[in-house]
């Protein structure tokens, strides 16, 4: 039997917005803490949760609608870690100071590493709208919509957000080169 | 010559310019080298086309994409399957997510205090690794290209150990991915011939051992580790061959370092490492193995 006109234009728009979009709620669990090693599973919730009430959304404001399900997803997924990681934490070594291999990374995954603890400093509030714009480069308009906030405060919450990744940065800077000093002897 | 940092908030200090053009911290040439240099590593990340195949096929095995969807899924699945000559695998491994319903996520199940129901999907599907688990061989030797660096050292550091050691009940039946007998999940073609039943038994089989393996991870949560290898050794007696053996497997070795026999944990991650080179659980088993005490 053959699928509707509608449910076949339905899963014809599933397809194209999942195609487009998987590797956009990669990248934003990835900045909202997922692991990179679980990117991919809580994507894949993401995308499913999305199946099932896409077609309520409004075309054009799909990218919002996988945004908060993200958020929300991630966060669940992030709570489930944490209790798991509580309970190998003692029999697991801190990854603190970077060891023999993380040196060995490659420029890009050791910014991708210092970006992932400097994000953790931010607030989920924060965090949201800096990385919407600053990384995924949506308008200002777009993440009103998407975050449901007036215009002003989402330009009050980049400048916050501005001000917090900076002096994360900052601190993370001063650390390094505490550690260079040291093991320079200066 | 020492950067002088940029006032984090100037750009957007100007409300006129707040709707017109903000300003982007990568487009502004005051920023912070290092600033910029953090924020640009993340642009490029994502997965790569196979694994976003592979999550497409994941999406598709749970049904929620129609017809249509679950034929592109098919499609994605077969793109990633691609390398391993099999898309009847993939096909297969498709309709027995779609109607036997394997964990989305194992890790997942294991949390006692769930969110609401939108927070989880009410199906329950392959992960995006559980397909990489069901759908990938062994890879030949030689080949093994998949393996992180610290994989790959853990697993010189265990061939030997692990030549010596026995292999968990289920894998000595008929291991998952062995490089000697390779899963084949039959394609939907086979099963309508009525070709020899696969080794293991169908929708109820495979839906108890999630449960299983839930129960086993609920009772480690709760740091009852003797309970939860209680229930794994009842685990691998009900399912000698059964799907989630490679992650029976891990959860035994997280039991056995809870329950502070790290010998046994070791001898058992690293007789897995060595058998299962390119398990998508590798890299949590090698997690596992980092622990210090294991060094002793």
């Amino acid at each position: 039997m053959s699928a509707s006109p509608k449910a076949e234009s339905e899963a014809r728009r599933l397809e194209r917005v999942f195609q487009q979009q998987l590797g956009f709620v990669w990248r934003c669990l990835r900045r909202f803490g997922v692991p990179a090693e679980h990117a991919d599973d809580v994507t894949q919730e993401v995308l499913i949760v999305a199946a099932k009430k896409l077609e309520l959304v409004p075309e054009g404001r799909e990218k919002g609608f996988l945004f908060a399900i993200a958020t929300r997803v991630g966060a669940n997924a992030m709570r489930a870690l944490h209790r798991r990681e509580q309970t190998l934490l003692k029999y697991r070594r801190q990854a603190d100071e970077p060891s023999g291999n993380q040196e060995q990374l490659s420029e890009q995954l050791r910014a991708r590493q210092l970006l992932d603890e400097v994000m953790a400093e931010l607030s989920e509030e924060l965090r949201a709208p800096f990385v919407l714009f600053e990384i995924e480069e949506w308008s200002i308009e777009e993440i009103a919509e998407a975050l449901e906030l007036p215009i002003g405060t989402v330009g009050s919450r980049l400048r916050s957000a501005r001000k917090a990744f900076s002096e994360a940065v900052r601190r993370r800077r001063a650390r390094m080169d505490f550690r260079v000093g040291s093991a320079n002897g200066t | 010559m020492e950067h002088e940092p940029m006032d984090p908030g100037r750009l957007l200090d100007d409300p006129g310019r707040l709707l017109d053009d903000p300003g982007r911290l990568l487009d502004d040439r005051a920023a912070d080298p290092l600033e910029a240099q953090l924020l640009r590593s993340a642009k490029g990340e994502g997965p790569d086309e196979s694994r976003r195949a592979r999550i497409l096929a994941a999406v598709a095995a749970a049904g929620v994409l129609g017809e249509r969807g679950a034929a592109a899924g098919e499609k994605a699945g077969e793109k990633a399957g691609a390398t391993l000559g099999r898309p009847g695998l993939v096909r297969g491994l498709l309709l027995a997510g779609a109607t036997l319903g394997v964990p989305l996520t194992l890790w997942l199940l294991a949390r006692p205090g769930r969110g609401t129901a939108d927070d989880v999907p009410a199906v329950s599907v392959p992960s995006a690794s559980a397909v990489v688990a069901l759908q990938e061989p062994a890879a030949p030797p030689g080949l093994e290209t998949r393996a992180a660096p610290a994989l790959n050292d853990a697993r010189d550091r265990t061939q030997a150990e692990a030549k010596q050691a026995p292999p968990e009940p289920s894998e000595r039946n008929g291991p998952p991915d062995e490089r000697a007998a390779p899963r084949r999940l039959r394609s939907p073609d086979a099963l309508l011939r009525g070709h020899p039943a696969p080794r293991v038994a169908p929708t109820e089989s495979l839906k108890d051992e999630v449960v299983a393996i839930q129960k086993v991870r609920q009772q480690l949560s709760l740091g009852n580790a003797p309970r939860a290898l209680s229930l794994l050794n009842e685990y691998r007696r009900r399912f000698p061959n059964g799907h989630l053996s490679q992650e029976a497997t891990l959860v035994k070795v997280e039991a056995l370092l809870a329950a502070g026999q790290t010998a046994e944990a070791q001898r058992a991650g690293r007789a897995f490492l060595a058998r299962h080179p390119g398990s998508p659980y590798g890299a949590r088993m090698t997690a596992l193995l980092g622990d210090p005490r294991l060094e002793q």
